[in-house]
C-alpha cells in the first residue's frame, strides 16, 4: 500500500500493467468476449434479426426450434430468437443501470459515513435496517409501489443493493483515512474536500469495482425474477424474465420458449461473475497469490 | 463469561435497537410510498366513496401523519402488526400459519447447503490449480448465475412431469409422515441451495486458501503434524467461524429465494403469500410481513454476532 502515494507519477504504466495481467487472465477474457457479444446482440438487435419482436403471427404458433426460427415460436407465433435479442436490452439496461446508480450512491454515502463521524452510527443503523429485509423482497415491495415499470425495477434494485455497497465504500475509506501518507496530506493543510477526491475516492475505486460487476449480475437475476412473478418488465415489451414467465404455462409442451432466455440470463450472469472474479485477483491486494 | 464478551454482546443488543425501530419507520413509509391516494389504491378504482372513506378511516389513514406513526408504533409494542384486507385474518396468525413452509424450505435447504458447500469449498482449496479447483469452481460459479425460478421449471418438467418421482405442486405438513412431507419439499429446497452451494463454496475456498498460508500452518507442518491434524485441526476451527458467519446470510438467502421458488411450486409459505398480498394490494399484510421478516433478520444477525464471539476469541480483544 505505500506505494500509492506515488500513482500521481507511475500511473500509466501501473495501469496499463493491470490491463495486460488482465488480458492474460483467462477468467477476464472469457467473462468480457461473453458480455461484449450479449451487449452487441442487444445494440444490433434491428440488424441481427429484421422481424418485430412483438409481431404475432397465429400461423407460426408454437413452433420448434429450426433454421426459419432458431429459437422456435410462442403461443403468439412470436419469434423467441428475436424476442431474446430485443430482452437483451431490457435486461442489460436494468442491470446496468442499477450498478451504476447504486455504485454512485454507496460511493458518495460510504464516503460521507467515513468522513463525518458524527453521522456515521445513524447512516449505518439505516443500511442495517435495509439490509434485514431481504434483497429481493424489498424491491418487490417497492416496484409494486411505484407500479410495473422499468423505471421501478431500476428504483426498487439500487435502493436494494446500495447498503452492500456503503459497507464496502465505508470500510475502505476508513482504511485510507488511518494511512500515514492521508494524515501527512492533513497536516500539510489539504483540504477534506481535497482528500477525498485524491486519496480517498481512488482507493475506495477497486473494491467497489469488483462489488458492482457482482451487482450487476444480481441485478440481472433479480430483474428476471420480479419481471417472472409479474412486478417488473411488463408484456409485450420482452425482457429475459417476461419471456420466461409467459412460456412456463406451455413449458411442457413448448420448452423452446423458456429454454433459451434462460441460457441468455444464465450466460450473462456468469460472465459477470466471472469478470468480477478476475478483477478481484488483480485489483484486491488481499487476495493477491490467493487463486 | 468474561468482561469483554459481556461488553460486546451488551454492544451488540444496543445497536439492535434503533435498526428495528428505523425497520419499524421504514415498514411504515412503504404506503406513503405509493403514487396516489392509498385508500383509493387499496379499495380498488372502481370503489365507491363511502367505501374509500371506510378504508380511510380503517387505516388511520384520515390522521396527522405524526400521529399514524405514533399509533403504529404503539400497536407494533404491543404485538400488533396489523391485519390483512383480504385475510380476515392478523398478519402475526396469517405468518404463523404459513411459517411451517416456509421454515421447512429454509431449513432442509440449509441443512443440504453447509455440508456439500463447506466441503466442495475446502476440497477446491486443498486442491488448489488442479482439475478438481477448476471443476468445483465452475459448478459453483453456475449455481450462482443460474435463475432459479428457471431451473425450478425445468425441474419440475423433467422430475415431477417426466420422471414422476416427485409432486410438481403443494405441500405436505411434517404432521402427515415425513415421507410425504419431504417428498413435498425435496425438489423446491435442493433448486433453492444450488445458489447458496455455489456461493458458501466459493467463500469456504477463499477463507480456507487465507488459513492454509498463514504461518501457523507452515509451523504445524514443519513441527511434523501429519497433514490430517494440520488441515483437520486449524481449518476446522476457521471453518466454524466460517459456517456461522455464513448462516445468517445463507438464511437470508433462503428466505428471500423462498419468496420466488414457493411461487414456482405452489407452495403456501410465507413468500407466496407476500407476492399474492402484494398482487391484491393488501398492503397492510405486505407492511406486517416485511417488518416480521426485518425484525427476525436483526435476531439471526444478532445471534450470528453473539456465537461468532463465542467462537473467535479474537474478536473480544479488540
Amino acid at each position: 500500500m505505500t506505494d500509492v502515494a506515488f500513482t500521481a507519477a507511475a500511473a500509466a504504466p501501473r495501469r496499463s500493467g493491470v490491463l495486460r495481467r488482465l488480458s492474460r487472465h483467462p477468467a477476464f477474457v472469457v467473462g468480457f468476449s461473453i458480455i461484449l457479444l450479449l451487449a452487441l446482440c442487444a445494440v444490433l438487435a434491428p440488424l441481427i434479426s429484421p422481424i418485430d419482436p412483438s409481431a404475432m403471427k397465429v400461423r407460426f404458433r408454437f413452433r420448434p426450434p429450426s433454421s426459419a426460427f432458431w429459437f422456435g415460436t410462442d403461443q403468439f407465433g412470436r419469434d423467441i430468437f428475436t424476442r431474446v435479442l430485443y430482452g437483451a436490452r431490457i435486461s442489460l439496461l436494468a442491470g446496468f443501470a442499477v450498478c451504476v446508480i447504486s455504485g454512485l450512491c454507496s460511493a458518495a454515502i460510504g464516503v460521507i459515513a467515513a468522513q463525518f463521524r458524527k453521522l456515521d452510527g445513524a447512516i449505518m443503523r439505516l443500511m442495517d435496517a435495509l439490509m434485514s429485509f431481504p434483497a429481493i423482497l424489498l424491491a418487490l415491495g417497492i416496484a409494486a409501489a411505484l407500479g410495473p415499470r422499468v423505471s421501478s425495477v431500476i428504483i426498487a434494485l439500487t435502493v436494494a443493493y446500495i447498503p452492500a455497497g456503503v459497507r464496502i465504500v465505508r470500510a475502505a475509506a476508513l482504511t485510507v483515512r488511518e494511512m500515514d501518507y492521508v494524515q501527512a496530506a492533513q497536516i500539510s493543510g489539504a483540504s477534506s474536500l481535497r482528500i477525498v477526491a485524491r486519496h480517498i475516492l481512488p482507493n475506495c475505486f477497486s473494491p467497489l469495482l469488483v462489488h458492482l460487476t457482482f451487482i450487476f449480475a444480481y441485478a440481472m437475476l433479480a430483474e428476471a425474477a420480479l419481471s417472472f412473478l409479474g412486478v417488473g418488465i411488463q408484456p409485450p415489451v420482452a425482457s429475459w424474465g417476461n419471456i420466461i414467465a409467459e412460456g412456463r404455462d406451455y413449458a411442457t409442451e413448448a420448452w423452446w420458449v423458456m429454454l433459451f432466455p434462460g441460457i441468455a440470463i444464465s450466460l450473462a450472469a456468469l460472465s459477470l461473475n466471472l469478470l468480477g472474479d478476475a478483477l478481484g485477483d488483480l485489483l484486491d491486494p488481499r487476495l493477491k497469490g490467493g487463486a | 463469561m468474561e468482561a469483554g464478551l459481556i461488553r460486546i454482546v451488551a454492544i451488540k443488543f444496543l445497536q439492535a435497537v434503533p435498526v428495528i425501530l428505523i425497520i419499524s419507520v421504514l415498514a411504515f413509509l412503504l404506503l406513503s410510498l405509493l403514487p396516489g391516494d392509498p385508500a383509493v389504491i387499496i379499495a380498488g378504482e372502481q370503489a365507491s366513496p363511502a367505501a374509500i372513506e371506510n378504508v380511510r378511516r380503517q387505516l388511520g389513514l384520515d390522521r396527522p401523519f405524526v400521529e399514524q406513526l405514533a399509533i403504529w408504533l404503539l400497536n407494533l409494542a404491543r404485538g400488533n402488526f396489523g391485519s390483512s384486507l383480504i385475510l380476515n385474518q392478523s398478519v402475526l396468525s396469517a405468518v404463523g400459519e404459513r411459517l411451517p413452509v416456509t421454515l421447512s424450505l429454509a431449513a432442509l435447504s440449509i441443512s443440504f447447503t453447509i455440508p456439500v458447500g463447506v466441503f466442495l469449498g475446502s476440497l477446491a482449496a486443498y486442491c488448489r490449480r488442479s482439475w478438481i479447483d477448476t471443476f468445483v469452481m465452475t459448478v459453483a460459479l453456475l449455481g450462482v448465475s443460474i435463475p432459479a425460478f428457471w431451473i425450478a421449471i425445468l425441474g419440475v418438467i423433467l422430475f415431477s412431469v417426466q420422471l414422476g418421482w416427485v409432486p410438481s405442486s403443494g405441500f405436505v405438513p411434517i404432521s402427515e409422515g415425513i415421507g410425504p412431507w419431504f417428498a413435498s419439499i425435496v425438489l423446491p429446497a435442493l433448486i433453492l441451495s444450488l445458489f447458496q452451494i455455489g456461493f458458501l463454496a466459493r467463500m469456504t475456498r477463499s477463507a480456507m486458501l487465507d488459513v492454509l498460508s498463514q504461518d501457523y500452518i507452515r509451523t504445524a507442518r514443519a513441527k511434523g503434524m501429519s497433514e490430517w491434524q494440520t488441515v483437520g485441526k486449524h481449518a476446522l476451527r476457521n471453518a466454524l467461524i466460517l459456517i456461522i458467519t455464513a448462516t445468517g446470510i445463507l438464511l437470508s438467502a433462503a428466505i428471500g429465494g423462498s419468496v420466488i421458488i414457493e411461487q414456482v411450486f405452489a407452495l403456501p409459505g410465507i413468500g407466496r403469500m407476500v407476492v399474492q398480498a402484494i398482487m391484491a394490494r393488501d398492503y397492510p399484510l405486505v407492511q406486517g410481513t416485511m417488518l416480521i421478516l426485518g425484525f427476525t433478520f436483526v435476531m439471526i444477525n444478532l445471534l450470528v454476532d453473539i456465537l461468532y464471539t463465542l467462537a473467535d476469541p479474537r474478536v473480544r480483544h479488540d
